[in-house]
């Protein structure tokens, strides 16, 4: 995803965080005085580290070779691309880079609304406010853990999220956990604003009115982050005598979602006498229990919107599979093809076209980096070498208008290596224009190897000058075969990490041809794979692999099998 | 100025005017090499008359990086500032192809492959 400004959130220690905007191009973060982010530490190197914008508009952070380094979500970086969320560690001070300083980070319970009911909050507390730690352990009735596993199953049944809040909410006051009132309420970790509410309070009585909501409690939950009860059973009925608006009560609050600027919590209201251990047990345990709920949901939409994204990639992969021809004879000659994406899609372009004159257009393109990016140039090359051949293009014309349309359409950085070549199935003649390519090799009977000679222009897609295009010549032998290929053959790994290289690639070739293995273009191509198979073993493929094989082998009898058999000028 | 990673470093020495390249580049993707390119232009900015880029010690270079030096050889040549130099090695065969592809870019690099 591009991302583009941003602001960096500055945090240290407990002081209030400050903001600032991510502007220009280049800001330099150290001890300095004089640079954009200044910190004031004498562990901090005086220019420590820096955040740079790219061409793409995103934000890098690196390291300017500090003393104490800079961490990334608490990775030591040299360099490292800014998403929103990261957090920078320079020493003790806290960077996180965020969208929008009015935009918090998505929560997964909803949004308040200002007409679901007003918070009134006292200051004040009910009691000495305590956590469980603080309390002995807690004795929790069966029957009450019998109805928290209970709510598990009805919050992991429930796809709303304001019903799930809803039945923790009412949870809280049945009949057996006693709560007067229970609010989900969300409060900012850090700022002043007053908390809001999530959803109407849950009443014992519905004619009862929501609880007041003791600052004090909330304050005390902000801090630690853990449930915490106060009562005022617990010594607070001073406070009480000099309150008219706190009633005798307890008040538990615990955490029950919430993101890096806001907490989003459960605040209970029960009689004062229920202020214990167990009850802070209870209701803490539900909250957990809501959590969990609140991230199985996460996760299954995660899936679910992956199994979509998965779906879509799947119906693409479905049609660039198509676009790569199925294997065929022309004339005299066999063409087969091997095409694997190193990720759902690919950017290798392979393909074979027969001319009206009855000559074959082979051509082997390696667009530039992988995955989505890359297919869809793939796609578009293809496209466009279709077009052109229908237009009747020579061979140096349709590469000149190739380089053309890719110095247009390409992002900065971006090229396709292409080697295209015209091959007369008669006569075996080629002419080949080669940009960037590894040239193509052809192995003869016996299993010599040579490299078809090639003159290397420029990648198509980086200079778009008219330069005189140079057109090699060469001739495919009978019973020689051919092979064009991308470097994600060349540059396979291993399971040691061990580049197969042309040289191995080359004694592949060998090895199927004396074998015996290349008797048709099509079993060549299937061996072919399967040795590339054999060598990758389990290691994780890192770039696109394609390639095409080309036989001419010496006429024998009437081939019959799976070949269709191309006669010049007919359909195909 | 050095960028590095486990698998690579890229250093730029003022006083050389080089940039020295070690290990395996194999960035995903153009984007990634960002840092490197970013790299390459202080070396630009900051070197008067000639650059020197040495690959000598690379073992692998993807297509996204040779996309990355092209683009920065575009660069270069259209600034018109310095004398570029590229330098490579006999012993990895993949460098000799590679940087002579470079040089299809820019015809005025002076490609020593020794």
């Amino acid at each position: 995803m591009r991302v583009n400004g941003g602001f960096l959130q500055i945090r240290r220690g407990d002081a209030p965080p400050r903001l600032l905007p991510l502007t220009g191009d280049r800001l330099v973060g150290g001890r300095s005085p004089d640079i954009e982010i200044v910190f004031e530490s004498d562990t901090v190197s005086r220019n420590h580290m820096e955040l740079v914008k790219d061409e793409a508009g995103d934000w890098w952070v690196r390291d300017l070779r500090s003393r104490n380094g800079t961490l990334v979500n608490g990775a030591r970086i040299t360099a490292h691309r800014l998403s929103y969320g990261d957090k920078i560690q320079i020493e003790d001070y806290v960077l996180t880079y965020i969208k929008s300083p009015h935009e918090p980070v998505p929560s997964r319970l909803s949004s308040p609304t200002e007409n679901i009911g007003r918070l009134t909050l006292v200051e004040g507390t009910i009691g000495p406010v305590r956590s469980l730690r603080e309390l002995g352990a807690p004795k929790i009735d069966a029957s009450q853990l019998s109805r928290l596993i209970a709510l598990s199953g009805q919050l992991l049944a429930t796809e709303d999220p304001g019903d799930r809040l809803r039945l923790l909410c009412e949870l809280m006051v049945a009949a057996d956990l006693h709560g007067t009132a229970a609010i989900a309420l969300r409060a900012e970790r850090h700022g002043e604003a007053e908390p809001v509410l999530l959803r109407p309070p849950a009443l014992l009585k519905a004619s009862a009115e929501a609880p007041h909501i003791s600052r004090t409690v909330l304050r005390a939950i902000l801090q630690s982050g853990a449930p915490v009860v106060a009562s005022t059973s617990d010594g607070g009925k001073d406070l009480l005598k000099l309150s008219v608006v706190i009633r005798a009560m307890s008040a538990i609050a615990v955490p029950i979602g919430g993101d890096d600027h806001h907490l989003d919590i459960l605040y209970v209201a029960l009689p004062s006498n229920y202020g214990t251990a167990e009850w802070l047990a209870l209701v803490a345990l539900a909250g957990e229990l809501f959590r969990q709920a609140e991230s199985t949901w996460s996760a299954r939409e995660a899936a679910e919107a992956q199994a979509v994204l998965e779906e879509e990639l799947g119906r693409a992969r479905d049609i660039q599979t198509r676009l790569v021809p199925s294997d065929f004879s022309a004339g005299s000659i066999e063409i087969g093809f091997g095409y694997e994406a190193c990720k759902w899609v690919g950017g290798d372009y392979v393909d074979a076209l027969r001319l009206p004159s009855g000559q074959v257009l082979i051509a082997v393109m390696d667009v530039c980096g992988k995955g989505l990016e890359a297919a869809l140039i793939a796609a578009g090359l293809h496209t466009t070498v279709h077009v052109l051949v229908y237009e009747g293009l020579g061979l140096a014309p349709l590469v000149r208008s190739l380089n053309r349309y890719l110095c247009a359409t390409l992002p900065p950085g971006s090229f396709v290596t292409m080697c295209a070549m015209v091959l007369d199935p008669t006569t075996g003649a080629i002419e080949q224009v080669n940009c960037g390519h590894p040239p193509p090799i052809v192995i003869d009977p016996r299993g010599g190897l040579r490299e078809i000679e090639t003159f290397e222009h420029a990648p198509l897609g980086f200079l778009d000058v008219e330069e005189e295009l140079v057109v090699t010549r060469d001739r495919l032998a009978r019973d020689h075969l051919l092979a064009l290929y991308t470097d994600g053959l060349s540059e396979l790994l291993d399971e040691r990490d061990q580049m197969l290289g042309v040289e191995g690639l080359g004694a592949m070739l060998t090895a199927l041809v004396r074998g015996g293995r290349a008797d048709t273009a099509t079993r060549a191509a299937g061996r072919l794979r399967e040795l590339l198979a054999d060598y990758r073993g389990l290691a994780v493929p890192a770039d696109d692999a394609s390639f095409v094989i080309v036989l001419r082998p010496t006429p024998q009898v009437a081939r019959t099998g799976p070949y269709q058999v191309f006669k010049p000028g007919a359909p195909r | 100025m050095i960028v590095e990673d486990k698998d690579f470093s890229v250093t730029f020495e003022p006083s050389e005017r080089r940039v020295r390249f070690e290990g395996q580049l194999r960035l995903r993707s153009p984007r990634d090499y960002a840092p490197v390119l970013e790299l390459l232009r202080a070396a630009h900015e900051q070197s008067a008359e000639a650059l020197t880029l040495d690959f000598r010690g690379l073992d692998m270079l993807n297509s996204s990086g040779i996309g990355t030096f092209g683009h920065f050889l575009i660069e270069v040549r259209s600034a018109r500032r310095l004398r570029l130099t590229v330098l490579g090695s006999a012993a990895k065969p993949w460098q000799a192809r590679t940087l002579s592809t470079l040089r299809k870019i820019w015809s005025g690099i002076e490609l020593i492959i020794d």
